[in-house]
C-alpha cells in the first residue's frame, strides 16, 4: 500500500503544476484581473502606510554579533547602533561624534573637538574619555586589524580633558580620517557594556550613539530596531525597522510583492532579471547607485597551473566581459578592464586591457607547451588543464557567471569545476588560501584603493595568498608601505602607478563588470538615496 | 503472462512510456538538437521557437537537449541506486529469512536501527559526511533503503521457507545456496520486481531531491532535478522555466509507481485463474 500515497502525491504535483502553468504562460485576461487586483491592495496598503513610522527590511543572513570593534556583524546594522569620530561623505570628511579637528602641520598630531551633550542609549556620557576607553578597547586587540595602515603607526592616543581627544602618529598618515570614519572598528560602544573596560571577547550589550537602538532580535529570524530617543542629531521619521532574514531570492521577491517587506537592498541581494522585471513598474522603485566596486575573479598564484604566467594571460584573454556583463546583467553592469575603476583616486592609469580574444588564448596555451588532449582538454607532461573556481552561493549571480565562464573555457580546453559555498565559508577558504580560482570584489569606497592596498600585505581576504607565487611580491608590499607614509602627492601617485601596473601585469586578478549598488522599494517612500560606501543603509533618511 | 501483459492496459502503456524515454536516454546524441553544454548567453530564457522547441535557459542553452541528456543520469543513476539497495535488501532479507536464528536476529536488529531513523536525514548526513559527490549520493541512498527492502523480503521468504518443495530440496540434501538462488529467489521474483519499479520511482525523487539542494549531481551537468533548483532562481520572472523538468519528473515517477502496481497484478498467479 505503500504506493498510494506516493501516486496521490505526485497527482498533486502535477495539479499544482499545471495550475502554476495556467497562472502565468500569459494568458492576457487572467493576467491583466490578477494584476489590478494587486495593484489595488497595494494601494490600500500605501494609503495606510502614510505617514506610517514602520519599515520592513530584508537582509540573506542574521545581524550575527554586533560588537562594533570586530568584523562579524552586519555593517548595516553597525552603521545604525553606533558612530564614529568622522563621516566620510562625497564632499569629503563631517564632523560625527567630533564636531571638528586640528590637524599639526607635519600632520602627525590630530586634536579632535568632542561634540559636547551625546550621550549612549544607556545613558552614559559620550565623552573624550569614553572614546578613550574605545580605542584603548580597540588597540588591545591590535592584530586583528592590521589592514589598517594606522595601527602600526599609532604613537599615542589621550584625552587631555572632557571634550578633546588627541591621536599621535609615528609619521604623517594620509587617510588617517578615512580609517576612522569606517563602519568598524573605529565606533563608539558604552564603556558600560564593555567586559571590564574590553571588546575582543565580545561585549554585553549593543549600546551605541547612533539614531536607532537594537530592541529585540530573534537568531536566523528577525530583529527590530526603534528610533534613539536620547539621538544627539535630527530624529529620523521611520521610528522602527524591522529587520527579516530571507535568504532565497525568489522568496525575497515574492515577499515583497505580497507586502511583507518594504525594501530590498544590497548589491547580492537582487539579480538582473528580478530588476528588469521592476523596471517600469507602477508600485516599486527601482534606483542604481554608480558603480561601487569591481568584480573579479583571484588567481592563485602559487597553485602548480596557475604559477604560469602564459596560463593566466590566456584567461584574461579568455573572459568575454562583455558578454557577462550584457547576457546576465542586461548591460546594467559595464565590463570591467581593470582592477580599480578609473574614477577611484590614484587609479586613472593608462594600463592596456586585455581584449577578449580566444586565438590569442590558444596560442599563449599552445607556446607555454598545453596541448590539446583526446577528450579536449589541454594537457602538460601528463597533468590536465583543470581549475577549480569558488563562489559565494549566498550571491545571486555568481553561480551563473561561473557557468557560463565553464562553458566558454572548455571550447579552449580548460576544464573548470565550480563549486558554491556559504558565505562564511567562502571567505574562510579565500582567507587561507585554499582556492585556484575565486570571485572576489574590491571594497568599494571609501576603501579604495588605499585599504584594498594595504589588505593585500597580510591575510586579510584572499589577495595575500594570491599573490604569495609573485616574484616581485615583496616589491608590491614595500611600494604600498610606501605609498601609506608619503607625503607627497606626485611620489604617492607614482607609488600607486607602480603597484597597480604590476598587478595589472602579472594577471593576477581577472576583472569582471563594475558592479552597481541596487535597490527596490515601494514607490511611496521618500528621501531614499545610496551613501558613499555600500555598506550603510542610510534609514535615518527614508520617510513615507 | 505475456497474454496478462498485454491485456492490462497500465502495464503496456507505462512499460512502454519508460522503454521510449529510455531509449531517447540511450540516443541522447542523434535525437538533442543542440550541445546540451553550450552556452549563448545573450540568448538566454528565450521562449518556445522551431529552434529551441522547449526554449533556453539562464545561461542560453537548449532546454530541450538538456532534458534528454538528463534522462541519462536522473534514469541511470536511479536504477543503479535500485541494482544496489534490491541487491543488498535481497541478500539481506534471504539470508534473514532462511537461516533464523542469530543471523536473522543481527540482521533484523540492523535494519530496526536504520529505519528507526528518518530516511531523508540520514541521507543528508551521510552526503555531508562523505562529501558533495554524485557517487557519495548514491552510496548513501543505498546505505539507508537497504534496510526496508531486507524486511520487505525477508517476509516474502518467510512464507515459502516451510513450504514442502523445500522442505523436500533439504531433506534430500540440496546445497543451501541451490534452496537460496533456485527455489527461494524465483519465488519472490514478482515481489521484488513490483518493489524494484516502485525504489526506482522513490530513487528519482531522491537523487532529484538532492539535486535540487545542491548535493546531488553538480553543474553543468544535465539533471532534472537540478534544473528544477535552477528555475526556481528566476520563479518569479520566468516562471515558465520550471515547466519541463517539473512535469517530466512527475511523469516518470508516475509512471514507474503505475508500472509496479500493474506489473504485480501481471504476475500474481491468482490473477490468472480469475
Amino acid at each position: 500500500m505503500r504506493k498510494q500515497p506516493i501516486v496521490v502525491l505526485a497527482a498533486g504535483i502535477l495539479c499544482l503544476s499545471l495550475l502554476s502553468g495556467c497562472g502565468t504562460s500569459g494568458e492576457t485576461g487572467a493576467r491583466t484581473d490578477s494584476e489590478s487586483s494587486r495593484k489595488e491592495t497595494v494601494a490600500e496598503e500605501a494609503a495606510e502606510a502614510d505617514g506610517s513610522e514602520e519599515l520592513i527590511f530584508v537582509n540573506y543572513r542574521d545581524i550575527r554579533d554586533l560588537n562594533p570593534h570586530l568584523y562579524g556583524g552586519e555593517m548595516y546594522a553597525q552603521e545604525m547602533l553606533f558612530e564614529t569620530l568622522v563621516n566620510i561623505t562625497e564632499d569629503g570628511y563631517e564632523g560625527c561624534l567630533a564636531e571638528s579637528w586640528d590637524i599639526s602641520e607635519d600632520g602627525r598630531i590630530y586634536t579632535f573637538h568632542i561634540r559636547p551633550g551625546i550621550i549612549f542609549s544607556d545613558g552614559q556620557v559620550c565623552d573624550a574619555n569614553a572614546i578613550k576607553a574605545n580605542f584603548d578597547a580597540i588597540l588591545e586587540n591590535r592584530d586583528r586589524h592590521t589592514w589598517l595602515e594606522m595601527m602600526s603607526l599609532l604613537t599615542s592616543v589621550s584625552a587631555p580633558d572632557e571634550h578633546t581627544f588627541v591621536i599621535e602618529l609615528s609619521e604623517p598618515y594620509y587617510p588617517l580620517l578615512t580609517e576612522l570614519g569606517v563602519t568598524r572598528p573605529f565606533a563608539m560602544i558604552s564603556p558600560a557594556a564593555m567586559k571590564e573596560g574590553s571588546t575582543k571577547d565580545g561585549v554585553n550589550e549593543y549600546i551605541g550613539t547612533g539614531p536607532y537602538v537594537l530592541s529585540e532580535f530573534v537568531t536566523d529570524e528577525y530583529a527590530v530596531f526603534t528610533a534613539n530617543e536620547s539621538y544627539w542629531g535630527e530624529q529620523p521619521a521611520i521610528k522602527k525597522i524591522t529587520v527579516k532574514v530571507i535568504p532565497d531570492n525568489q522568496t525575497r521577491i515574492m515577499a515583497l510583492e505580497k507586502g511583507e517587506i518594504d525594501m530590498i537592498f544590497g548589491k547580492n541581494m537582487i539579480d538582473a532579471d528580478a530588476i528588469n522585471q521592476y523596471m517600469d513598474n507602477d508600485s516599486f522603485e527601482v534606483t542604481l547607485s554608480d558603480p561601487t566596486s569591481t568584480r573579479q575573479i583571484v588567481l592563485n598564484t602559487t597553485h602548480e597551473i596557475l604559477q604560469e604566467k602564459e596560463v593566466r594571460l590566456a584567461l584574461q584573454h579568455a573572459t568575454n566581459k562583455e558578454d557577462i556583463s550584457q547576457g546576465i546583467f542586461y548591460g546594467l553592469e559595464q565590463p570591467a578592464d581593470t582592477l580599480f575603476a578609473k574614477t577611484v583616486p590614484y587609479c586613472d592609469l593608462d594600463l592596456v586591457p586585455y581584449e577578449y580574444d580566444t586565438v590569442r588564448a590558444e596560442a599563449l596555451l599552445e607556446e607555454a607547451g598545453w596541448t590539446m588532449g583526446t577528450d579536449g582538454i589541454r594537457e602538460k607532461n601528463g597533468k590536465k588543464l583543470a581549475l577549480d573556481l569558488l563562489y559565494n552561493s549566498d550571491s545571486v549571480t555568481e553561480k551563473s557567471i561561473a557557468e557560463y565562464l565553464q562553458s566558454e573555457y572548455l571550447k579552449l580546453g580548460i576544464s573548470m569545476n565550480i563549486h558554491g559555498e556559504e558565505e562564511q565559508s567562502y571567505r574562510d577558504n579565500m582567507k587561507a588560501g585554499n582556492f585556484a580560482m575565486v570571485f572576489n570584489i574590491c571594497w568599494g569606497m571609501p576603501y579604495d584603493p588605499q585599504s584594498s592596498l594595504a589588505a593585500m600585505r597580510a591575510p586579510v581576504y584572499g589577495d595575500f595568498a594570491a599573490q604569495q607565487g609573485l616574484e616581485d611580491k615583496t616589491e608590491i608590499d614595500q611600494a604600498i608601505t610606501d605609498i601609506m607614509i608619503s607625503t607627497d602627492e606626485t611620489r604617492r601617485q607614482e607609488l600607486y602607478t607602480f603597484v597597480l601596473t604590476r598587478l595589472h601585469e602579472d594577471a593576477v586578478y581577472i576583472p569582471l563588470t563594475y558592479e552597481y549598488n541596487k535597490a527596490i522599494y515601494r514607490k511611496n517612500m521618500k528621501g531614499f538615496h545610496f551613501t558613499q560606501t555600500q555598506y550603510e543603509v542610510p534609514f535615518e533618511d527614508f520617510s513615507y | 503472462m505475456v497474454r496478462r501483459f498485454f491485456h492490462n492496459k497500465t502495464a503496456v502503456v507505462t512499460v512502454t512510456f519508460l522503454l521510449l524515454v529510455a531509449l531517447m536516454g540511450v540516443l541522447a546524441p542523434v535525437l538533442a538538437p543542440h550541445d546540451p553544454y553550450e552556452t549563448d548567453i545573450l540568448n538566454k530564457f528565450s521562449g518556445f521557437s522551431l529552434e529551441y522547441p522547449l526554449g533556453t535557459d539562464n545561461l542560453g542553452r537548449c532546454m530541450l537537449s538538456r532534458m534528454i541528456y538528463g534522462i541519462r543520469p536522473t534514469l541511470g543513476l536511479s536504477l543503479l541506486t535500485m541494482l544496489g539497495t534490491i541487491g543488498i535488501g535481497t541478500l539481506m532479507g534471504l539470508l534473514a529469512g532462511y537461516f533464523r536464528g542469530i543471523p536473522e536476529e543481527l540482521i533484523m536488529r540492523t535494519v530496526d536501527v536504520m529505519l528507526s531513523f528518518p530516511s531523508q536525514i540520514m541521507v543528508f548526513a551521510v552526503v555531508a559526511l562523505l562529501g558533495v559527490n554524485v557517487q557519495n549520493v548514491i552510496l548513501a541512498n543505498i546505505f539507508i533503503k537497504w534496510a526496508w527492502y531486507a524486511r520487505m523480503i525477508r517476509t516474502g521468504v518467510m512464507q515459502y521457507r516451510d513450504r514442502n518443495f523445500i522442505q523436500f530440496s533439504r531433506c534430500i540434501g540440496t546445497p543451501e545456496r541451490f534452496i537460496l538462488f533456485r527455489h527461494l529467489v524465483p519465488s519472490i521474483a514478482a515481489d521484488l520486481v513490483v518493489l524494484a519499479s516502485l525504489d526506482v520511482g522513490w530513487a528519482i525523487i531522491n537523487i532529484s531531491t538532492l539535486s535540487f539542494l545542491g548535493l546531488g549531481v553538480q553543474a553543468p551537468v544535465p539533471e532534472w532535478g537540478a534544473m528544477l533548483n535552477e528555475a526556481k532562481n528566476v520563479l518569479t520572472s520566468n516562471p515558465v522555466q520550471m515547466l519541463a523538468p517539473g512535469i517530466a519528473i512527475v511523469l516518470v515517477v508516475s509512471a514507474f509507481n503505475l508500472m509496479g502496481d500493474a506489473l504485480r497484478d501481471v504476475l500474481d498467479p491468482k490473477e490468472a485463474e480469475g
